[in-house]
């Protein structure tokens, strides 16, 4: 079926095609039904002269017997003479028996006669209507002379091509007749069909409920009425499939809800294990509790990963994982991102040294959190699976291609034998089953760090040899930045805070709008052991009319809250802000949620700062100072 | 221009003459047998088809049977050589004789004799009860026209005659009452169906005349002998004698002495015609 619009060939309609074939037959038929008609003609009239030939010739041949034998040559000319007014005879001559011309009519005097015909092919005559006869005069067994006769065929020629031009001119009015008829008997035997490409156009379309084609007895109606069933079915068909998808794509929905949800829940309490614990190791303890407490830190730390890593696995396969494109300091977040693993290598023994080389820009654009997991783990894992020696993290721009980096992390480490090297970016894998036994984890770092490779755009792979080390390296792209103005680390806090300019002097006037009691009794504790005030709101209404009361240094956020959430806290304390023409106050975005559409969502709601659940005590106190130095900073130039 | 087109006209003559002589002289020479108009000419070529057969046979040349329109004309080409052979009446033989220099072959042993036929049912009985009225002959140099004429004027009947083309012609036209009385030879009467002659009664009958003579051109003097052999062999074969079984001729006789010289007066009659 062609397309609607699509320019439609002359013989691609099948009307057309059966048209012309009738056509052709016909042509062919008529032809041979003229030319037969020319050939019967043809042979009737060839019989006609023939038979006239030979009934004249005895006629002549009597009549002229009895003055030939006389000599009487003028009585010969006169019977030629009258013979000849004859229709259908062109000249007569007579010879003696000396073939002495001795009568003519006709025939110029001065001319030689002709030679007969031995044949009569009327077809060859048409250029010369003249049949040459030759007959002796005979009497008694006595050749008396010869008579030379022409038979005029002018008017049977005539007739032929009378026939000719009136069966052509026939034959070309039946064709045209018939075509006309055909053409017409076509389009009626063809309703149906044209009616059925429009409904199976409408179907392409779209309409799955086309107005249906007509049904009959015949083929074709009985093909309208199978279409009519198909429409039907395929309506229905998609119907189903539709209401499948929306199914798949409520429970995926479900699903994704449960994440976020067991994301928020999991991270929730663990908040409180960690700031708590940090909590009680701010007191006096002696060192056996000390010591216990550091277990329980570590131990709720490495349990916070391994959640972590679930659920980023979790995201990856929903689909979930959602990428960042914002400057960031590539130096910083190096420098930052091995920080803490050079502590932990040195508990180790090891070493961890930096290579880069080659021309670096230092302001890039990506994900700077997803390139910092990633490189996070990797090295994570070089500590964990390396007993001595070094562990080298480097990095370059690629020379040929000028906004692609490449990374590698090498360790001396106990290395991967090559059967295993293919699988070891596989889920839940680890190069040997004792090794998780032995070094511990969940087995899907590697898995998660392959996946955001590939998810910025990059590749990753893995040189190794067993017990002599390691080396993983992936190359991601990252476009050149412009120069920013940022803070000593903003990554947790993108954008500056402003400063309200009325700041308590000893400390800060600092508004949490929190419903967890965890979370808001080691959010209080650790604020006010920082030495700043805190005025607790419950959800976000009750956070908007204290600010509304008074204004806050600093506004600590919660997003998740009944009654009123925290991003619509925000714009209500924005918009009061605005129309009473009060500076806007920092708030910072306190949750679990952490994914960077929840970043985005923060932003628009007019928020300055983001910190992730489970926060941990030292960052909290490093905003807090950050924001109690640009208050300070502020208050000469006030 | 006239000029030019006058001399091309003159040229293809020419060119055609000679195309028609070489056409002639590529035919072999023909033996001509000329017989007398004694009746129609399809009749006179039947009659002498067996004849012509055996001299062609004979003679290994082709022969052809020709006449002539009248007896008149018939003189006049024999007098001017056109026959090898002449076979025509007495009266012209002599002329054949004196005048073409043919040489006397053979003649019919059947008389020959001169008839006026009338209707039966006519009440003519002289030659002066036909006075005034159409008389018939065959043409004025016929013997049995001479001899009417000559009859009918020794009988008070100085009328000229109507002259027809052939005998049985004669009778027809008596019948049919457009003459009263017709000149033909017992012969020609005889030849005519019984139907006919039933009809018909002899108004007088001549006395026997010289009848149809053979005469020999004298070019081909040298073959008398052969063909005096042929003639005799041809009344002795079967075909001759149906022939003259057939015409009632009676087989051939010698010409008589002065048998010929006898017609001289009817031969003068007509070669005073053909001046």
């Amino acid at each position: 079926m062609s397309l609607p619009g699509k320019i439609r060939m002359p013989l691609q309609s099948v009307r057309a095609r059966f048209l012309l074939a009738a056509v052709l037959v016909e042509a062919v038929m008529l032809t041979l039904l003229v030319s037969n008609s020319l050939r019967l003609m043809n042979t009737y009239l060839v019989e006609q002269v023939e038979q006239h030939a030979r009934q004249i010739t005895p006629i002549l041949s009597a009549a002229t017997v009895a003055p030939m034998a006389q000599r009487d040559y003028a009585t010969v000319q006169s019977v030629l003479d009258e013979s000849l007014s004859q229709k259908g005879v062109s000249y007569l001559v007579v010879l003696d028996a000396q073939n002495v011309r001795v009568a003519s009519s006709g025939w110029p005097k001065d001319q030689p006669l002709p030679v007969a015909d031995k044949g009569f092919d009327l077809a060859l005559q048409s250029t010369n209507p003249v049949h040459h006869v030759q007959t002796p005069i005979l009497m008694f067994g006595q050749r008396l002379g010869t008579l030379y006769m022409g038979m005029d065929l002018s008017h049977i020629l005539a007739a032929r091509k009378a026939l000719l031009t009136q069966g052509t001119l026939i034959a070309l009015g039946e064709l045209m007749l018939s075509a006309v008829l055909l053409m017409v008997l076509g389009l009626w035997l063809t309703r149906h069909l044209v009616d059925l490409t429009r409904a199976s156009r409408e179907v392409t379309a779209g309409n799955l409920s086309p107005a249906p084609v007509n049904e009959g007895e015949d083929e074709l109606g009985q093909l309208g009425a199978a279409f009519n069933a198909m429409s039907r079915t395929i309506k229905q068909r998609v119907l189903d499939l539709v209401q499948a998808k929306e199914q798949a794509e409520q429970s995926n929905r479900a699903k994704s809800d449960f994440l976020a949800t067991m994301s928020h829940e999991i991270r929730t309490p663990m908040n409180g294990i960690m700031g708590m614990t940090d909590l009680v190791l701010d007191t006096p303890l002696n060192e056996e509790q000390r010591e216990l407490l550091g277990v329980v830190k570590s131990s709720a730390t490495s349990l916070l990963n391994i959640i972590n890593e679930i659920l980023d696995f979790s995201k990856i396969e929903a689909g979930k994982v959602e990428l960042e494109s914002i400057e960031f300091d590539l130096d910083q977040l190096m420098r930052h991102c091995l920080a803490p693993l050079r502590v932990r290598a040195q508990t180790k023994g090891l070493e961890i040294s930096t290579d880069s080389s080659g021309k670096l820009s230092t302001y890039l654009v990506g994900d700077p959190n997803r390139l910092r997991q990633v490189l996070t783990n990797l090295v994570g894992n070089a500590i964990k699976f390396t007993s001595e020696g070094l562990i080298t993290v480097g990095w370059e721009c690629l020379p040929d291609q000028p906004h692609r980096y490449r990374f590698w992390v090498s360790d001396t480490g106990i290395g991967i034998p090559p059967e295993k090297q293919i699988s070891v970016f596989e889920a839940f894998t680890q190069a040997d089953s004792s090794t998780t036994r032995t070094y511990g984890g969940t087995g899907l770092g590697l898995t998660i760090s392959s996946t955001l490779v590939h998810l910025m755009g990059g590749k990753i792979s893995l040189r190794s040899a067993l017990k002599q080390g390691s080396t993983f390296e992936f190359t991601v792209p990252l476009k050149a930045g412009r120069s920013m103005e940022l803070g000593p680390d903003n990554s947790h806090l993108p954008v500056k805070l402003p400063a309200t300019g009325d700041a308590v002097g000893s400390g800060l006037r600092v508004l949490l709008v929190e419903d967890h009691p965890i979370n808001q009794k080691l959010a209080i504790s650790l604020i006010e052991r920082s030495g700043h005030h805190v005025t607790l709101a419950q959800n976000g209404e009750e956070g908007l009319h204290a600010a509304m009361r008074q204004p806050f240094d600093l506004v600590f956020m919660d997003m998740q809250m009944p009654v009123m959430d925290g991003l619509e806290a925000t714009r209500a304390i924005r918009a009061y802000e605005s129309s009473r023409g009060l500076p806007h106050m920092p708030i910072v975005a306190m949750t679990a949620n952490a994914l960077p559409s929840d970043r985005k969502s923060c932003e628009d709601a007019g928020m300055n700062g983001f910190l992730s659940k489970p926060f941990k005590a030292n960052e909290l106190r490093e905003l807090l100072s950050q924001t109690q130095a640009r208050l300070h900073a502020a208050e000469p130039a006030a | 221009m006239q000029i030019v087109l006058a001399y091309r006209r003159l040229l293809l003559t020419a060119v055609l003459c000679l195309g028609t002589t070489l056409a002639v002289a590529q035919t072999p020479p023909t033996f001509r047998l000329g017989i007398a108009p004694h009746t129609s000419a399809r009749v006179i070529l039947e009659m002498y088809q067996p004849l012509r057969a055996q001299l062609e046979k004979a003679l290994g040349v082709p022969v052809e049977v020709v006449t002539a329109p009248d007896f008149t004309e018939f003189a006049r080409r024999m007098l001017h050589q056109e026959y090898d052979i002449a076979v025509t009446t007495g009266h012209q033989a002599r002329l054949a004789q004196t005048d073409g220099e043919y040489l006397p072959l053979t003649t019919y042993a059947a008389e020959f004799r001169a008839v006026a036929l009338v209707a039966g049912t006519s009440k003519f009985k002289s030659a002066k009860d036909l006075t005034g009225k159409p008389v018939l002959g065959l043409s004025p140099t016929s013997l049995v026209t001479l001899w009417g004429q000559h009859w009918m004027k020794q009988n008070g009947n100085p009328d000229t005659l109507r002259y027809v083309s052939a005998s049985d012609s004669v009778a027809r036209l008596v019948l049919s009452g457009e003459a009263v009385a017709g000149f033909t030879s017992l012969a020609n009467y005889q030849s005519l169906s019984r139907e006919l002659q039933a009809q018909m009664r002899f108004l007088v009958i001549s006395e026997p005349l010289a009848g149809r003579v053979y005469m020999l051109n004298k070019r081909q003097a040298a073959h008398k002998d052969q063909i005096d052999a042929t003639l005799t062999a041809f009344a002795g074969s079967i075909e001759g004698k149906a022939y003259f079984e057939k015409y009632k001729l009676e087989g051939y006789r010698k010409l008589k002495p002065k048998e010929l010289e006898a017609m001289e007066p009817y031969a003068k009659e007509v070669r005073a015609s053909l001046q």
